[in-house]
């Protein structure tokens, strides 16, 4: 294995809501290596989407990372920040922690070095600016960072009647100069746009779902990131159209060798695109590994599950093997103090009852899983009763 | 009130193989209506085809397969089936019968039952779960024969329904939203039994479920159809669900069937195109997927207020049968189409272009050379000699402002049979049409 770009350690983050505390992420520790697609997997509402939140620092209120580390490498800033402060627990060898580090820092690194695309092409755009506008807009917060790093604002940073005034007297034109602009087109016409030029001065309402995502793609790149973060990227978007912006990430990550963290549902795109794969449930990594590893050789049954569930498209005649019961909840109170996957395993065990830790599991290197039988083989006569876990 | 009695004597297995819904012709447009500027500008109403002429059966038993991408009208047909949705033009027959023909409805309505695809929103979270499942009880006044109490025989009913589709009899009273989607899409499962219809539209029922609660409610409706003798229509938009649950399957496209096939042959050998398409671009749950080699369909899906002409895939499609005595290659033939299509739609940017060269040089820009500079733009692929004159004549032509000549030259040299006629048969593609 090679040294890390980014490495997650104990990430927790919780949602404080008038219902209670929902452990949204809890202790998630993962290692993304440069170059490489580190897919992560699981159903609705298991934390995929709040763990890709946390790791470009965009949890709102009223959720909080609580806990851990986000480590980036940045040999530079890592130098800097301990020359300023021998002591500091923000930089560890090359790495800098992003959730230690100062607000102005975080921002430069986050604003340049990692990018972001989200599910739903249609909502993530400002449906009265041009697309060109705003990839330019991207740009332009790279150009500014690159010029003075400790300095950057985006145009829409900050509030206030000062503010007001003059974001509505000087025109946004302003801000984005006109080299962005042409940068904005150049990228249109890398994520394959056809005639950029004249699709760059239209608005998002008359691109297509597959067109848009393209331009959100296409702005994701503008900063050059180090690190791209998508979040069901192809979700909303047909399989003939998601089949195109999967060749187009494809292509471009084989081109810019950007890393890439993927979270999907969809075990057809983690195959697809994906090196190393975490399986997430209720909150947790409960298994991770390579791709190999997780279809070849599943040590966690949930693992086993979302595989046996899936139907394949090449074999009609399997029977589906489906996972029983439903997701749990994510409210703290609901939350047990043993294996959350306990209650629909059909090989749960007494051990069970205590929480099981990280092991090691057969395979690759780094392929963990968070159950016992990655320890032990499973012993029939050690199995929780049937119906254990029904209530009234 | 006139009432088919259940036909509990006929034993179901004999009737198997005979058509029990017949679709034919079948259109279904949305006119958006005409305003009145529309009206003094002289421009009729532009409807949104959403079904434009579809016909297939479905026989007894049977589950037929309706998939397509999303707006292809394969909701809109399981709608206008069960007459949620008035056709048109075209017929749908029940049994035999035209609906069309048939005064009321109320029989074929206990007949013919739906499952939406989003459980939190085809319950009323205002009543217990167990009243969903007991109205259309109540509605059709159900028990039919007349014998014992109607209000306790309906609450055993309901109790049997439940426990049928895996759920307690304990959680009748709750409300929905205090079950999760699987288990709500198992209630509204129950509901539509509620009744012993025959048929079952299913309109991606497992589409808002997770993929390991989806794999329950597929093995669900697998063996309640095995047990009541059911006849599914199961639309989707997901190949994998589909083929695993369908004997039979329709492949849908902007409004239209483009080919109809036995599940296994689908897969195993597709034929339209747009078939093929669709199946390679689905990624698969296999270690070997990486080194697949996709070649996605390029382009969207056009306007169904304004679908191409001849074959509707034509647009997308990989396989245009190019004009006799032409003999080019697949995607320089693709790129001359772009450009034809973009003069008929006139979206070609001539004056940017024209502007950007007269900044660059001295004095107005000729035609030729907007031509030329539009050419680089808009044909990103080697033609050969003479089209890519012939395709330079055209935009010469549109730098004149002329489209109408620009598209007649071009058309009267590129026209392939895709566009002027409309494909025919189980496979409508001219590709398989003798």
């Amino acid at each position: 294995m090679g040294e890390p770009i980014l490495r997650v350690e104990d990430l927790t983050t919780r949602f404080f809501t008038e219902e209670g505390q929902i452990n949204a992420v809890e202790g998630v520790s993962f290692d993304v290596e440069p170059g490489e697609v580190f897919g992560i997997v699981g159903e609705s509402g298991s934390g995929k989407s709040v763990t890709a939140l946390s790791l470009v620092d965009l949890v709102e209120s009223p959720g909080r990372i609580t806990n851990g580390s986000v480590w980036f490498r940045e040999p530079a800033l890592a130098a800097r920040i301990r020359e300023d402060d021998p002591d500091t627990a923000a930089a560890d060898g090359e790495m800098v922690d992003l959730r230690r580090l100062d607000d102005n820092e975080r921002r430069a690194l986050r604003g340049t070095e990692f990018a972001m695309i989200f599910q739903d092409p249609m909502s993530s755009f400002n449906p009265s600016i041009t697309v060109g506008t705003q990839i330019a807009e991207a740009v332009e917060v790279q150009r500014r960072a690159t010029a003075n790093p400790r300095a950057v604002r985006s145009r829409t940073q900050g509030f206030g009647l000062l503010k007001f005034l003059t974001t509505s007297m000087v025109p946004t034109v302003d801000y984005v100069s006109e080299e962005s602009r042409d940068r904005a087109v150049e990228l249109l016409d890398t994520v394959g746009i056809p005639d950029p030029a004249s699709r760059a001065t239209e608005y998002p309402h008359q691109f297509s779902g597959g067109m848009l995502q393209r331009a959100m793609i296409a702005q994701a790149l503008a900063t050059e990131p180090s690190v791209l973060v998508a979040d069901e990227p192809t979700t909303a978007l047909d399989v003939t159209i998601q089949a195109q912006i999967l060749n187009t990430l494809g292509d471009l990550q084989a081109e810019y060798g950007m890393t890439t963290v993927l979270i999907t549902h969809n075990l057809g795109v983690i195959a697809r695109m994906c090196d190393r794969v975490g399986v997430m449930y209720a909150g947790e990594f409960v298994e991770r590994g390579s791709l190999e590893d997780l279809f070849e050789r599943p040590s966690h049954p949930y693992t086993e599950g979302l595989l046996g569930s899936s139907p394949a498209l090449d074999n009609g005649d399997r029977r589906l093997q489906p996972i029983a019961g439903n997701v749990p909840s994510l409210l703290d109170e609901e939350m047990p103090d043993r294996c959350y996957f306990a209650d629909r395993c059909p090989k749960a065990m007494s051990e069970c009852l205590d929480k099981p830790p990280e092991f090691d599991a057969d395979g690759s290197e780094g392929h963990r899983a968070r159950c016992y039988l990655a320890r032990d083989a499973y012993d029939p006569g050690d199995a929780l009763p049937e119906g254990y876990f029904d209530e009234s | 009130m006139s009432r088919d009695t259940p036909s509990v004597e006929t034993a179901p297995t004999d009737r198997h193989g005979e058509a029990l819904v017949s679709v034919r012709d079948l259109e279904k447009h949305y006119d958006t209506g005409v305003s009145l500027l529309d009206r003094l500008l002289g421009g009729g109403s532009n409807p949104v085809r959403a079904v434009d002429g579809v016909s297939f059966d479905i026989n007894r038993g049977e589950t037929l397969g309706l998939v397509g991408e999303s707006g292809c009208g394969k909701s809109t047909v399981g709608q206008t089936i069960l007459r949620l949705e008035s056709p048109t033009a075209g017929s749908v027959s029940f049994d035999g019968d035209p609906l069309a023909e048939r005064g009321d409805l109320t029989g074929f309505r206990r007949n013919a039952q739906i499952l939406f695809q989003d459980p939190f929103s085809s319950l009323d979270p205002r009543m217990p779960v167990g009243e969903s499942i007991r109205q259309p009880l109540e509605i059709h006044d159900w028990p039919w024969d007349g014998q014992g109490n109607p209000a306790e025989r309906r609450h055993k009913r309901v109790a049997e329904l439940i426990e049928r589709v895996g759920l307690s009899t304990t959680q009748l009273d709750r409300y929905p939203g205090e079950f999760s989607g699987g288990q709500l899409q198992r209630i509204g499962i129950a509901r539509a039994l509620a009744l012993d219809p025959d048929f079952v539209v299913l309109d991606e029922p497992t589409s808002a479920l997770d993929v390991s609660v989806q794999a329950q409610v597929l093995n669900l409706l697998a063996d309640l159809q095995s047990e009541f003798d059911l006849t599914y229509l199961f639309i989707s938009h997901d190949l994998g669900v589909i083929r695993y649950i369908c004997d039979r399957i329709a492949v849908m496209y902007l409004g239209e069937i483009v080919e109809t096939a036995p599940a296994e042959q689908l897969f195993t050998d597709p034929r339209h195109p747009y078939t093929e398409a669709l199946l390679e671009s689905v990624p698969r749950v296999d270690l070997q997927e990486r080194e697949r080699d996709i070649d996605p369909l390029a382009g969207d899906v056009p306007s169904p207020r304004n679908p191409p002409s001849g074959c509707r895939f034509r647009t997308r499609c990989p396989a245009v049968i190019p004009p006799d005595g032409l003999d080019i290659e697949q995607e320089s033939c693709r790129a001359i189409t772009d450009v034809r299509d973009r003069i008929a739609d006139r979206e070609i940017a001539v004056e940017t272009t024209r502007d950007a060269l007269a900044e660059t040089t001295e004095g107005e820009p000729g035609e030729e050379r907007v031509a030329a500079r539009l050419y680089d733009r808009l044909v990103d692929v080697e033609l050969p000699e003479p089209e890519r004159r012939r395709v330079q004549e055209g935009l010469q032509a549109v730098a004149a402002g002329e489209w109408d000549r620009a598209a007649e030259h071009l058309r009267e040299r590129y026209e392939s049979v895709c566009e002027t006629d409309h494909p025919t048969g189980q496979v409508s593609c001219h590709l398989f049409e003798q």
